[in-house]
Order: C-alpha cells, then structure tokens, then sequence
C-alpha cells in the first residue's frame, strides 16, 4: 500500500493565479528596490518575519504536542508538519535581507549609536556577527525541524514506536534550542531597529505573536481541507480544540502586551516611552487600537461560545482576522521608521506581501501532497480519530 | 471522544482498585486515631506557630523599627515572605484550572491537596502586607468606601491597592472552587460517619448531596465554569505582584518581563511545594498507589519546564542590561552577581537555574528521594530570588552616600518560621479532617489507559485483551 502520496491537488486555476502573484510580487520588490529601497526593504522585513512566524508557529505546535505526548492532535499533525516544512523560505527571504541591513538598521552604519546605546552594544550588532548569528538561527530550526519530520513519516513505512520516542527527544531540543533562537531574532531583526529602546518582555511577546499567527494558519488549512473532502479526518472535535488553543494564546497575547504596555506607560522613562509616543497619536494611534481588536477582541469575543469554535465559517473568518492583525502588528512595529508619523499603505506594502504568501500555500500544497495525510502508525491515532480503524482500512485518506 | 487508548498510556491509578477501594483507601486515615507521628508533627508545628504569633505580637506592640530595615533598604524580609508565600500559592489553582482544561487527568490525585496548600499559603502570604503597613488594625484603609474622614479614598493607580484585589479575588475564588470539589466527598463521609455529630456536621457541609444525575451535572458544570474564571487568575494573581516592583523606576525591579517572569516562578515554586508535600503524603498516608511514581515524574517535568521559563527570563534580563540597558541597569546586574549580595544572587542560580536540570534525566525524575530534595533546593532558590530582586536593588542607591546593607533581625526569623509554623499546622488539620484525595474525581479516572489499542498500517487491529474493565 502506498502511503507516501495522496491525491489532493489545488485545481489548476487556482495554481496559474498563485503563480501570476508570486511574480506580480517579485516584479514590485525589484521595482521598489529603485523606487523606494527603505520602504521596500522596510517591507520585506515584515513579510519574512511573517512567514517565518507562520512556520516556525505551526513547527512548534508540532513539538509542543510530540513533547507533551498528546493524542487529539495526530489526525491533523500532517498540516502543521506540512506548514513548518517551510523555514527554508523565509531562510532564503533572511539571505535577500541580508543586502538590505544597510537601509534596515541604524547600527549598521551610524558610529553615533554605538556611543549612545552601550559600550558592549557593538560587540553583538556588527553586521558580520549579525549574518552569522541569522545562519545559525536558521540552521537550528531546519535541521530540529527536519529531524522531526523524517521521523513522523518513516513511522508511515515502519510501525516502530520508536520513531515517537525520537521525536519526543527531538521536540524537546527544537522548544529549547529553536525557543532561544527566536528570542534573539527577534532582537536581532526587530527591537534593534529601534536600537535606543529596550524591553526585556519583547521576545515573548514576539514568540506570542508568531505561535498564535501559526496556529491561524493551521486552522486556515485545516478548514480548507475539511471543505475538500477530508472532514471524516479533521473532525469537528479537532476544530474545536483548535479554536480553544486560538482563543487561549490570543488572550496571552494581550496579556504580553499589556505586560509592556503598562509597565511603560506607568513608568515612564523618556528612553522607554519614545517607542510608544510615536505608535500612539494619530495614524499610528488607532493602527495601534486596530492591533489590539484584531489580534485579541474579536477573536476573544466571538470565539466564546463553544458552537463557535466548531463552526468551519467562524473558525476560519476568526484565523484570518488573526493573520491580518499579526501583520498590522508587524506593521506598526517596523514601518514608523520608514514612513514618518502619518502611516500608509501603497502597492510597496501590498504586492509583495501577496507575492510571498502565495508562494509559501505553493509549496505548503506541494508538501501536503508528498506524505500520507494520516499518519497511520502513530501510537496516539487512536486517540486523536475515534473511527480511524475503518478509515485505515478503507484507505480513504 | 475514543473508548480507547494508546498503547503508550498507563493507567493513572495503580494496582487493581475497584470503586470501593478508592473509598476506604482515602477515608481510612480520618476514621482512626491520629498517629503518633501526626501529633508530633502538629505540635511542633504548632510550636513553631506560636513563636511567631509572639514575633507578630511583639512588632505590632513595638513598632515595625524591630526589623532590620533602613532609609535605603525599606521593603526586605517582608515582602520577600510574601512573594514566596504567594507563588506556593499558585499551583493549587493551576492544577484545578488550567490542567483541568488541558485534560490532564492525573491531576485527580493531587489536586485537592494542592488547592488546599494553595489556600493556606495564600492564608500565609496575606499576614506579610498586614504587618508590614506599621498600623496593621487599619488595615481596612486599602479598601475603598464611603468614608466620613475626609478625601481618604485609595490610589486606584497603585498596584499595592490591585494586589488587594487580585489576592482577594484569588482567594476567594481558590476557595469557592476547592469546597465545590469538596461537596461529594463530604457525602461520602456524611454516609459513612457513625457518630450523630459527624453525620450532622458532614451533612451541613456537603449541602444535601444526594448524588443523583441532574446534581452531579449541575455539579460538572459549575467545575467547568470555575475552572474557566480561575485560569485567568492563575497569570493576573502573579503579574499584579510583579507590578508592585515592576512600575517602579528602580534599576533591577522596572523589568517590563516581570509579569510572565513572575507567573512562571510561581507555577515552578508552587510544583516544587507539591512536590515536597505529595512524597511525603504519599509515604505517611499509604497513598502509593494513588500519587504514583508517574504522578511525580509529570510534575517533575512540569518543575523542569517552569524553571526553564525562568532561566530564559533571567538570561533575557542580563542580555538586555548588558547590550542594550543604560549604565545604571548593567551596575545594578553586575553589583547583584560580584556585589556585596553576590553569594544570595549565586544561590539563587545554582538552586533555580543548575540543579534543576537534573530533572532531565529520567532515572532521577523516578527516583523519590532526589526529587525531594531538588523540590526544597527550588523552594530555597525561589525564596532567594525575591530577596536578590527586592534587596539588591535597593541597596545601592543613586546617592553613593546612601548604600546600605540589610540583616534580619530575630523578629523577622521569627515571623518567617512563624507563617512555616502556620503552614503546616493548617495542612496537618487538613489532613485530618477532609479527604486527601478527590475520591469522586479519582473513580472518574479509573479506567483511564486500560483498554487500549494499536493500529498498523495495513489496517488491522491490536487490541489489548488482557486488560479490560
């Protein structure tokens, strides 16, 4: 039996239109690049750390789950597998910006920071140690990441309960060892960029950010399937723990953000609050609000009542309000920099952006294909599919 | 949900109980004679609660000028009780709460134990800001009301006035949520209480339980529901702690990190308190069967992973104060590791930050001795880390001429053994007095993992037969 492939398939329509936007993206970006080269570069930052935070979301849903020996999410484990198989896009997107880190950050090129900031401030943003220390970054996740992967889909072949007991292992070290390294991208990528302005909360809140836009996305693919044809496998009671999982980290996302909120606002030290001052009056400001109802408010609200959280509709209106507002959340913390005190949103901001994500559903549809969308020999399955004798027997999956 | 289970599940319970069993097994305890090793222990402990009633007493009398305080160091000991005390105090609603919506099903053996440690150290935390205000029968000065004094009204933007709120709120509802759990127990022993007072008593205190369906769905629902409310309060208890020290502009407290920083400390001072009771609970009451070694293997895990949370806030604060942080953040972080202090700050990371990585290996995880004693060497780090936070950074002033050095003096020590004296004198009555175990949560998990299933991947099915309910 082969359990190595399966036949879903994005009709070819649908593929021709992705494919024309992926190179509608590229085109701006090259454009942009002559045109307006800090406001795309600006941009692009935002569009990778946004994908990487889609993948490296769903890769540690995926570890989460191996460590803590979790049933109820085998069934659906293939789609965030799938999801997390690409780091390596957002790694290429991390090479790209490596030629834009003059234009993207002040330490790179100001002498006058590095007086202000610290004296061991340039021992750790020097641009070679920079790009070193994003290669490591991205080597720890591909390669943790990889390791679990091939493991889940050897057990296809060989039913070894082994391959569990590696992967426990394995998850163990990617939530340790890729956990730390998103803590220092996101300083490297994000909080330098206002290199004067610290807050030690800010990794937290950025790993936050990018476990709840993971878990979006997820439930973003996860409906699509169910509406295909796979719902005797993504069950209603996966969407349901779903939306418990989307509700909760949403509110732990406010949470982090009012931890630094607050203690800023309350503080108020001129060095700490010159961040916040610029997000808070005029277009910044309600961006800022709009941030907040998007990523906790709605979701928090509506995402209550349990009928909702197994509602196909609701659940995957709620997980695209989350992925708008994890970009509006990236939004307002890179691009003040770049566009002055009144915001805007121009075909530099859109296209690209478009471009990029169309490309990661690509290849997250490719990867979907290659493995079985059940992984059929995990100890755990029957826990996680009540019916999953009959549907392994009837290979229908 | 499956009837069945994976074949890497193991029961919760050991050994072959029948639903009987469970009964008589945790009720034996409170239907004999206290033993002789519960009497020592209780008036030791009551003892020991004493002299601290006479510290209290004494510094209530005096004046809080018996404490080693100084212009410069003006919060220590006290509040560094207090932090500890309330972090004990978060593991009891996090195993009720938050496992309970993770469906983590071992937590019937431990958690009416653990609310019931919640309660009482948040009973031992609440003595410290009742102190330490100087005029503690005043104490309703916190408290917003009408009053005919004047403008005497409380600073809504102070967060010693939202601690207020959120230890009240907390108590209460850790309260309300461990007798709800209580109430079918206390019917268990209602029926089976010989003695017309017990029968009265019990029987007013499981409020005419008759065990039927409709109330024991009344009853799931209600568990649900309180679970739901007290999650929230498992993280705002701790944040709004954090806050006490976090809004200030003091280098070493103004940490905009604290509030999760604070909440994971908690949750892994809190585990290592269970820890430190459950093993010996297990063992004094014949409990093995009930907190198994498996039981205590999860909560290690549980101890491993809060106190990662915690080294990574501890390196994420040091990075920052060395790369980015202002001068006055990097000599606050350098003074607390070469400083004065320096033997507390190293204390303080060996116990929270080196001996717990032990953990990691299973064979220690599974061995009841050394987890006993790296849950009091974490109980000893986290009490160190809220001196080094609180008394460090105060020490060295912005005025060099107002550096100072603070001791504790006997009254402190006596307070502090006092609230450990209070401690235990309340488990040891719990003990006596209310079931250990959730005996009607503990039937619900009885054949958990016993009839289990394996697929392979041509379809076909292998069932375990041998164990079956």
């Amino acid at each position: 039996m082969n359990t190595n492939s399966n036949s879903l398939a994005i009709p070819k329509a649908v593929q021709k239109f992705l494919l024309l936007l992926i190179v509608a993206g590229s085109l701006t970006f090259i454009a942009g690049l002559f045109l307006s080269p800090r406001r795309i570069w600006g941009n692009f930052l935002i569009t990778d750390f946004y994908i990487l935070s889609l993948s490296l979301g769903a890769a540690f849903f995926v570890a989460v789950n191996y460590a803590s020996n979790s049933g109820w999410v085998v069934a659906i484990r293939r789609i965030p597998e799938a999801i997390s198989s690409t780091i390596w896009l957002s790694g290429i997107g991390a090479l790209i910006l490596i030629f834009g880190i003059h234009s993207l950050y002040e330490w790179s090129h100001s002498a006058a920071i590095h007086e202000e900031v610290s004296g061991y401030f340039k021992a750790w943003f020097n641009e070679s140690f920079f790009i070193i220390r994003l290669v490591v970054y991205f080597v720890v996740w591909i390669v943790l990441n990889r390791a679990i992967l091939a493991n889940s889909n050897r057990q296809d072949k060989h039913p070894d309960i082994a391959y569990t007991r590696k992967n426990v292992r394995n998850s163990a070290l990617f939530i340790i060892f890729g956990g730390i390294a998103f803590c220092l991208a996101s300083i490297d990528l994000m909080m330098s960029l206002q290199a004067r302005w610290y807050s030690t909360v800010f990794p937290v809140l950025m790993i936050s950010g990018m476990f709840l836009s993971g878990l979006a996305i997820i439930i973003v693919f996860v409906v699509i399937l169910r509406h295909i044809g796979y719902s005797h496998i993504f069950t209603t009671e996966h969407l349901h723990t779903l939306g418990n999982y989307l509700l909760s980290f949403s509110v732990f996302w406010v949470y982090l953000w009012v931890s630094q909120h607050l203690l800023i606002w309350y503080s108020n030290i001129p060095e700490e609050t010159s961040y916040y001052i610029f997000r808070h009056f005029g277009g910044w400001g309600s961006l800022s609000f709009l941030n907040v109802v998007l990523n906790w408010l709605i979701p928090f609200a509506v995402l209550l009542p349990v009928a909702a959280r197994k509602s196909d509709k609701i659940m995957l209106q709620m997980a695209i309000v989350v992925l708008i507002g994890h970009w509006l959340d990236l939004f307002i913390l890179v691009m003040p920099a770049f566009l002055g005190p009144e915001p805007s949103v121009s075909v530099w901001e859109i296209l690209p952006f478009i471009g990029f994500i169309s490309l990661f559903v690509l290849v997250v549809f490719r990867r979907l294909r290659k493995s079985s969308l059940l992984p059929v020999n995990d100890p755990y399955l029957v826990e996680s599919l009540p019916d999953s004798e009959r549907i392994v027997k009837s290979r229908n999956f | 949900m499956s009837i069945y289970y994976s074949i890497l599940r193991k029961p919760i319970i050991a050994g072959d109980k029948k639903l009987k069993d469970i009964t008589d097994d945790v009720i034996r305890p409170l239907e004999q004679k206290p033993t002789l090793l519960w009497w020592v222990a209780f008036l030791v402990s009551l003892t020991v609660l004493l002299i601290g009633v006479v510290a209290v007493t004494y510094q209530i009398k005096v004046g809080i000028g018996t404490w080693g305080l100084n212009k410069t160091i003006g919060w220590a000991f006290d509040i560094t009780n207090f932090v500890f005390w309330i972090g004990i105090g978060h593991a009891g609603t996090l195993i009720s709460a938050i496992l309970f919506l993770f469906r983590q099903r071992w937590r019937t053996s431990i958690n009416r134990s653990a609310e019931a440690m919640t309660i009482i150290a948040v009973m031992c935390a609440g003595i410290f800001p009742l102190i330490h205000m100087g005029r503690p029968w005043l104490f309703f000065w916190v408290i917003p009301y009408p009053n005919l004094r004047g403008p005497l009204w409380v600073n809504f933007r102070s967060p010693l006035l939202w601690d207020f709120f959120a230890i009240s709120t907390y108590f209460t509802i850790s309260l309300i949520f461990w007798y709800l759990g209580l109430i079918p127990d206390m019917a268990t022993l209602r029926d089976r209480a010989k003695s017309k007072i017990k029968k009265f008593v019990y029987g007013l205190m499981s409020f005419g339980w008759n065990g039927s369906a409709r109330i024991w769905h009344h009853y799931e629902t209600t568990y649900l529901l309180l679970a739901a409310l007290a999650t929230p309060l498992v993280l705002s208890v701790h944040s709004i702690v954090s806050m006490d020290f976090a809004t200030a502009v003091i280098p070493g407290w103004h940490s905009t990190i604290f509030p999760p920083y604070f909440v994971a400390g908690a949750i892994f001072s809190g585990f290592s308190m269970v820890l430190t009771l459950m093993i010996i609970a297990r063992k004094v009451l014949h409990y093995e069967e009930y907190i198994t070694i498996d039981h205590i293997e999860k909560m290690c895990k549980i101890v491993l992973v809060t106190g990662g949370i915690v080294a990574l806030s501890y390196g994420i604060e040091i990075f920052m104060a060395i790369f980015f942080g202002n001068q006055y953040e990097r000599f606050m972080f350098l003074n607390r590791a070469l400083g004065p202090y320096a033997w507390a700050f190293w204390i303080m990371i060996s116990c929270n930050v080196l001996f717990p990585q032990f953990l990691w290996i299973k064979k220690i995880r599974r061995n009841v001795a050394l987890v006993f004693i790296l849950s009091i060497v974490v109980n000893i780090g986290m009490w160190f880390e809220r001196f080094v936070i609180i008394v460090t950074s105060l020490h060295r002033d912005f005025l060099p001429s107002s550096w100072a050095m603070y001791k504790p003096t006997i009254i402190e020590i006596a307070t502090l053994a006092g609230s450990f004296g209070l401690f235990f004198t309340f488990f040891l009555l719990f003990a006596r007095f209310v079931p250990f175990i959730a005996i009607g949560e503990v039937k619900g998990v009885l054949k958990y993992g016993k009839l289990k299933k394996n697929l392979t991947s041509e379809g076909s099915v292998k069932a375990n037969a041998d164990v079956t309910v």
